[in-house]
Parts: structure tokens; sequence; C-alpha cells
């Protein structure tokens, strides 16, 4: 589940206080999210990003996950998002 | 007759396919492709900034006209490429991509056989695969080999505008390879350039600096649109003969002395 280059992510969240946020690394970024009772769905987590969804792709710890499995996709702390979307480009700059 | 550039069974009827990066902003990309005539255009994949909310360059192309072609710029090996591709595809406009797998920093030439590998494990996955590549006949032959949709040989290095540098393997690629659209792919710096690509029979041309970085871009872009046209319609017409030594082209006959 998560790498061991997350583990000092999880031991900075050993406080009282921490234990309700979320602490994911976003797009290299570490990001600490409120932390939602009941749903902890990719696609919750996308929302509270405020990402537009509809132009994005996504991979969770590495892994791509499709569109259609983003609202019951579980995110735990320490895991690392990348989020892409379409940016100008010809060749290599 | 002008029939159209036809890759993977999808028809276009414009020969230029522009990139959209180096402009100064949206409105200018959305101009600079109106302008060119374009049916197809790259688009890179990149990280969304979470600071700020800046709009998408979606927002600026019309996605239901266009073809995006995403590209694996500014990825050095297969593994960075496919990965790249994959989640270019999961945004869910394209199951196109312009492999670039890039193998040397000071001339940005790609790496040739890790492009081959990253071509072939795509086209598996159902990807239609538009593999930048360069002017080397054997490695055009295993890119077709590996499935791709078409060739697209490099001019000159990226982003340098020399045009092409390489006409004599161009014109040999051209000879050779008739499985696939051949497509010339980086390097051409202004209109003539891109008449010559298609004087020399190429099936497209694909540039981005070129107009991105044209004091005009929107008058570049109109001009590369009248060259490729141009530089096609010759190619069909067929060329004269060259010859040493002069021909007049008036009549000798009937001359008042």
């Amino acid at each position: 589940m998560n790498s061991p280059c997350h583990e000092p992510l999880m031991q900075s969240v050993a406080s009282e206080a921490a234990s309700l946020m979320l602490n994911l690394m976003v797009n290299g970024q570490l990001r600490r999210l409120p932390l939602l009772t009941n749903d902890q769905s990719l696609g919750s987590i996308l929302s509270a990003l405020a990402v537009r969804k509809e132009l994005v792709a996504i991979a969770l710890n590495d892994t791509i996950v499709p569109r259609a499995e983003w609202d019951h996709t579980l995110v735990s702390e320490g895991d690392g998002l990348e989020i892409v979307h379409f940016v100008g480009g010809g060749c290599s700059s | 007759m002008n029939p159209p550039l036809i890759i993977a069974g999808v028809s276009f009827n414009s020969r230029l396919i522009v990139g959209t990066g180096k402009y100064v902003n949206g409105e200018q990309t959305r101009d600079a492709v109106e302008a060119s005539g374009a049916d197809m255009v790259t688009v890179a994949v990149r990280r969304v900034k979470l600071d700020r909310t800046s709009p998408s360059l979606l927002d600026y192309l019309d996605i239901n006209r266009l073809k995006i072609l995403p590209n694996t710029a500014g990825c050095y090996t297969a593994d960075e490429a496919i990965r790249a591709a994959r989640l270019a595809r999961e945004v869910g406009l394209s199951d196109w991509v312009k492999i670039e797998v890039i193998g040397d920093n000071a001339t940005l030439y790609p790496d040739v056989q890790a492009t081959v590998e990253a071509t072939r494990l795509l086209v598996k996955e159902g990807f239609t695969v538009l593999p930048y590549t360069s002017d080397d006949i054997v490695f055009a032959k295993r890119l077709i080999d590996a499935g791709a949709a078409a060739v697209m040989p490099l001019g000159a290095p990226i982003g340098t505008g020399l045009g092409i540098a390489n006409e004599t393997s161009l014109r040999m690629l051209r000879e050779l390879v008739t499985e696939v659209p051949l497509i010339v792919d980086a390097g051409l710096g202004t209109a003539s350039d891109a008449a010559r690509a298609m004087e020399l029979g190429f099936d497209g041309v694909l540039l981005n600096t070129a107009i991105a970085s044209a004091n005009d871009p929107i008058l570049m872009a109109s001009a590369m649109r009248d060259a490729v046209s141009a530089g096609r319609q010759a190619f069909l017409a067929g060329r004269m003969a060259r010859r040493l030594y002069a021909t007049a082209s008036s009549p000798m006959e009937g001359i008042s002395k």
C-alpha cells in the first residue's frame, strides 16, 4: 500500500490535532485536507481540491484510476496522488 | 484532386498538424490553431497546478472538431512515455498518442530504440501511435512493424527552425516508406520549409515553434496553412525537369523585325 517513502509523513501526523486531517502528497506537494467523516473517496478528494474533474486523469500511488472508479476508490493517509491534464505542447521543451 | 490525409482510417482535410506550446495565452493559441486550418493539434500531459484556478487549454480548443493528439514530450524512457500515454488516454478525449522519447539533451534527438518499445506496447494496448523519430530508415521500418499509424521523422532538431537539414535522408524515407503516412515533425522554421517538405512528397507536416515564435504567430499560422497546401499541390502536379541551359518560353517563330 504505502511505499517506504511515505513513512516520515505517517509519523508526522501522530499528534492528536493532526488526526483530523488527511495528509496526501498531491503532485509532489504535501496537502492537508480536512478528514471527512464518511467519504474519503478519490472523487471527494478531487472536489476538496477544486479540480475540474472532466479534464483530468489520476494516478493513485502510481496506479492509474479510471474515471468510473473515482467515487469508490478510497484514499488513505499518506497516499500519493498525481493529477494531470492537457497543457500546450508540441515537442519537448 | 487532392485526397485527404488518412491516418489509421481517420480522414483529415488539412495536412498540417500544429502544436499548442509556447503561445502567450489561450486566446493566441486558439487564434493560431484556427488560422493554421489544422484538424489535429498536439498537447502535452502535465500536472494540474493546484494553487490557482487558471483556465484550461481545452477551454480554447474546439474539441468537437479537432483531433487531440497528446504527446509524451519530456519523457526520457519508454516506461515514462508509456505512463504518459496511459494518463493521456484516461483524460478521455483520445486514444491517439504522439510518442516521443528523448535520448539526448543538446539535440533532443529521439531515443529510437525506446520509441520502438513504447510504440509496440501501446499499440497492443489499443492506442493509435504516431511516433516522433529520426530520419533512419531502419527504425522507420521497425516502427511500422511495431504497429505505428504514421512515422514522423524530424527535419532538424526540435525548436531550431533550421528547416530541412537532412533532405537526402528524408527523400530516401519518402521513397522507401509506403505503408503508413510520413509526416515531417520538428525543425521547420518558415513557410518555405513546410512547402519543401510537402514538395518532397511527405503526407503532412507537424510544427509548433515556427508559428508560436514568429513575430506574428497568427499570420505565420496562415502562411503555414497556405504553404502546406501549395507544397502538396506542387507535389501532385509534378515539377518540371531541371535543365542546365536556358530554354525560351516564348515562341521563336514570328518575331517581328
